[in-house]
């Protein structure tokens, strides 16, 4: 029977411990910083936004290493495009705008290299609408490309990096 | 119910609940630990990454609210919690800035950013350069990178 109730209120303690960790690491953080209250919940907003892009980031280069390579941009479009409609910050968006852009040339190189020059071209006009709003002006689609190639290569990973392939 | 077996039971009861909180509490402090620790560092990367990208291709203004936006988060940043790689990032983006300054021959300003930036770097543990070395620095690190 005392074993019973040893086990038994084993779940609950657990529970409990659950919640003190949440509350400390929430409290130890506030009483460490010296940033401003009002300021917390928008750095918080901010914070989160972020992760999310890069882990959305993180997903997608997984993914298409896993298979299914030919989906890696749109599927990554799809995500950014989910995640600019929620955010609430203009660090997020700006963030989420620039890798739209840079998805949506690296999307329409992918599509080109299939013939698929419509949805290419659909593509390229997505890029350079996204990217001019973010100051990239005076690029030729050429030059755009190469640029946003460039940006792409630069955060890939090595095993991503070998087949060369922009999928 | 005898005394005895009252108080086993309750002995029973507070070991399992202790027990069970302090399972409970590391497990979720060692998740916890690993969350924050990964949301301080990759968020200010991918907004420095971001801020970088502008500074290679955007127009003036752009470039600039780029690194200026940067800047004041990596600030609020440094208010919750100090970090040297914070400080290097920081002083990095007040010196973007400052070259953006003398693109358009705004010699006062530029001066203003790297003070800040100076200061910074010297609070990082790094050496104090002049305002010219650290620029032309930059610009170097800048042009190898393209």
């Amino acid at each position: 029977m005392a074993l019973g109730i040893l086990v038994l209120s084993f779940w609950p303690g657990r529970m409990l411990g659950v919640r003190a960790a949440r509350y400390w690491y929430h409290h130890q953080e506030r009483r460490l910083g010296t940033l401003d209250a009002s300021q917390r919940p928008h750095l918080e907003s901010v914070l989160s936004e972020l992760v999310t892009v890069e882990e959305l980031r993180v997903v997608s280069d997984a993914v298409s290493e896993a298979g299914a390579k030919n989906q890696r941009w749109p599927r990554y479009i799809r995500g950014l495009n989910r995640l600019k409609q929620k955010s609430r910050t203009q660090e997020g968006r700006s963030v989420i705008d620039l890798e739209l852009g840079i998805a949506y040339v690296m999307a329409a190189t992918v599509e080109e290299q299939d013939n698929n020059n419509e949805v290419a071209a659909h593509y390229m006009e997505s890029a350079r609408s996204v990217l001019q709003s973010l100051g990239w002006q005076g690029y030729s689609d050429d030059a755009l490309t190469s640029a946003a190639k460039r940006e792409s290569d630069r955060r890939e990973p090595a095993s991503l990096k070998k087949g060369k392939e922009p999928r | 119910m005898t005394p005895a077996a009252k108080a086993v039971y309750l002995g029973a009861l507070l070991i399992g609940l202790s027990l069970g909180a302090f399972v409970g509490f590391l497990e979720e402090g060692s998740v916890l630990g690993l969350v924050y620790e990964a949301s301080r560092s990759l968020a200010p990367a991918a907004l420095v990454d971001f801020s970088n990208m502008q500074y290679r291709h955007a127009d003036l203004e752009h470039a600039e609210s780029a690194l200026e936006m940067t800047a004041v988060f990596l600030e609020n940043m440094e208010e919750l919690k100090p970090e040297k790689t914070q400080k290097l990032a920081l002083a990095t983006a007040y010196t973007r800035l400052a070259l953006l300054q003398d693109a358009v021959s705004n010699p006062q300003q530029s001066h203003a950013y790297m003070v800040k930036a100076r200061s910074l770097y010297k609070a990082s543990g790094a050496r104090d350069y002049p305002e010219s070395e650290m620029k032309e620095r930059l610009r170097a690190f800048d042009q190898s990178a393209k």
